[in-house]
């Protein structure tokens, strides 16, 4: 059974990767390499490897409270619980070589921590606080309503809050605002269906335009009066504040643009979800810094065609 | 109105539609029925612009953006996940803020509060057509908007629609549910393998009432006697 899943896994990753084209696909390997690379070279300290860990763990718990497949596995296996096991050793294997080369020790309580989350039933569900109300939103942000709600506006309340906390010691807050970007950029992964398309704009350069508009708004409302506070407490650390800023803007465009570039009705995940990874990661890695500004003028011509097969020409 | 000239559609050089015209005029409500497969869902998305056809033409007589102009009810609504009805509506009505969403919600009463997973099949028909409403378009296309419903909503459905036709909207309806397509339309167009084979106005209707019967009667009956002996 479980072999039948993994090969199963394999043809949705080719599928995935055939959707990506073969350009995209090779820069994708590229970076993840890169990305091993560079995680194999700054983990030389026991608390460098250990962030490391509770950071990958930490993802891992994510992907669990959010499958949507529980169900298929637990009807096809009696024992899906094997199945994640299986799922999570295999995704976590460059983790595992880069952790066993330099403490093998702390391989121990990672696995443990694979076993006991496969154990465990964490749904999304109870942490969601289904009937609060958003009218502080205005209507088009519906994926920010969709998106507080599925962490919990309390959860992110609070994230909000200790950025404000934060700003007694250096650098902190600014981390806090790069969590809470990433946060709204995941908002941006489900895409809506053609009907809301269709509902909310005439044409599709009218859409692109209104969303990004609309999102750099509220992310302004959110994020700048941090920075600005920032700024003035660190004032030797303006332009750190600045820069910070302006690539979470970008991020935030581009997490848009790709999510209409790779435009499918009704659908989760999917190609730009991997690219919004590393364009959230570029804030940490200078050489990344580019790959958001330089995908989002060429996804933008991308994002208008595609959204064009939906809209009446 | 809208004019539809001689339409083709394939699909991996499989036809779906062939040599498709009619003519659909301002208020009257336009009934399409056959069997699964028939080509109704195609011609309705031709007409909503998602699916463009191989030849032939579509001419609407309003001026205007014909994204502005249609609104079209799927089969299956998809809604986004982790929103409540009311906020649906909200987002749909930023345009037209006439739209009362409570008085339309009187006709369905549903918990517009309730985040929309929570809505049985029915209810999410529901929501979808206030949807439709909130729009106001002057072209509306139903797929199967019937189904699910129960039957006072369908009664209500019903209503609605005159009212609609009333205010000079065309509407396109397709249902499997004859009774329905022939108590509210004023011209139903017959699809079979993804041509037109009959067109009735309303005296006409029990004529094709007629037809579809005995087509269904010859075609099954002795099948159905004969696997029962």
């Amino acid at each position: 059974m479980i072999s039948l899943i993994l090969k199963l896994r394999l043809r949705q990753l080719i599928r995935e990767f055939q959707a990506l084209g073969p350009i995209y696909t090779l820069i994708l390997f590229a970076g993840a390499i890169f990305l091993i690379r560079l995680a194999y070279l700054s983990i030389y300290s026991f608390q460098n490897i250990s962030l490391f860990i509770v950071g990958w763990s930490a993802l891992l718990l994510t992907i669990h409270a959010k499958r949507k497949d529980r169900r298929f596995l637990s009807r096809l296996s009696f024992n899906s619980k094997y199945i994640f096991i299986v799922e999570y050793v295999i995704v976590s294997i460059p983790v595992l070589i880069i952790v066993g080369r330099c403490f093998p020790l702390l391989l121990l309580p990672f696995i443990l921590f694979v076993f006991l989350l496969s154990l465990f039933k964490i749904t999304k569900e109870k942490f969601k606080s289904s009937t609060t109300n958003f009218s502080f939103l205005p209507p088009q942000l519906f994926e920010w309503k969709a998106g507080i709600r599925s962490i919990s506006l309390y959860v992110f309340i609070a994230i909000y809050v200790s950025s404000y906390i934060g700003l007694f010691f250096p650098y902190v807050s600014l981390v806090v605002c790069w969590i809470l970007n990433s946060i709204i950029c995941s908002f941006y992964q489900q895409t809506e269906s053609r009907f809301i398309l269709r509902s909310i704009a005439s044409n599709s350069k009218q859409l692109l335009l209104r969303r990004i508009f609309l999102a750099m708004k509220a992310q302004s409302i959110l994020l700048l009066p941090i920075h600005i506070l920032y700024a003035i407490i660190y004032s030797d650390q303006i332009i750190i504040s600045l820069i910070a800023y302006i690539l979470f803007a970008i991020i935030l465009v581009f997490c848009i643009i790709s999510k209409y570039a790779f435009y499918n009705p009704n659908q989760s995940g999917g190609p730009s979800s991997i690219y919004l990874g590393l364009g959230q990661l570029s804030v940490f890695i200078p050489i990344l810094i580019p790959l958001p500004i330089l995908l989002s003028f060429a996804w933008y011509p991308k994002a208008i065609k595609q959204l064009n097969l939906y809209f009446y020409d | 109105m809208i004019k539809i000239e001689n339409v083709n559609f394939s699909f991996n050089e499989k036809a779906v539609l062939t040599d498709i015209s009619m003519s659909l005029l301002d208020a009257s409500i336009i009934g399409l029925v056959g069997l699964n497969g028939a080509g109704k869902t195609t011609l309705l998305e031709i007409i909503a612009g998602y699916l463009k056809p191989k030849s032939g033409k579509l001419t609407f007589s309003e001026i205007g953006e014909p994204n502005e102009l249609l609104a079209y009810l799927e089969t299956n609504p998809f809604f986004y996940p982790n929103i409540t009805g009311r906020e649906y509506l909200e987002l749909l009505t930023f345009k037209n803020k006439r739209f009362d969403i409570e008085k339309w919600n009187s006709f369905f009463q549903l918990p517009l509060l309730d985040l929309i997973e929570t809505y049985s099949s029915g209810m999410r028909k529901k929501l979808a057509f206030m949807g439709i409403m909130a729009l106001d378009r002057k072209y509306i296309l139903l797929d199967e908007p019937f189904n699910t419903l129960d039957m006072e909503s369908v009664e209500v459905l019903k209503l609605l629609l005159v009212e609609l036709k009333k205010q000079g909207k065309i509407i396109v309806i397709t249902s499997h549910i004859l009774e329905t397509l022939t108590s509210t339309c004023d011209h139903l167009y017959y699809l079979m393998n993804g041509a037109i084979v009959g067109s009735y106005s309303k005296e006409q209707f029990p004529d094709l009432a007629e037809e579809l019967l005995s087509i269904t009667n010859n075609k099954y009956s002795q099948l159905i006697k004969d696997s029962f002996q």
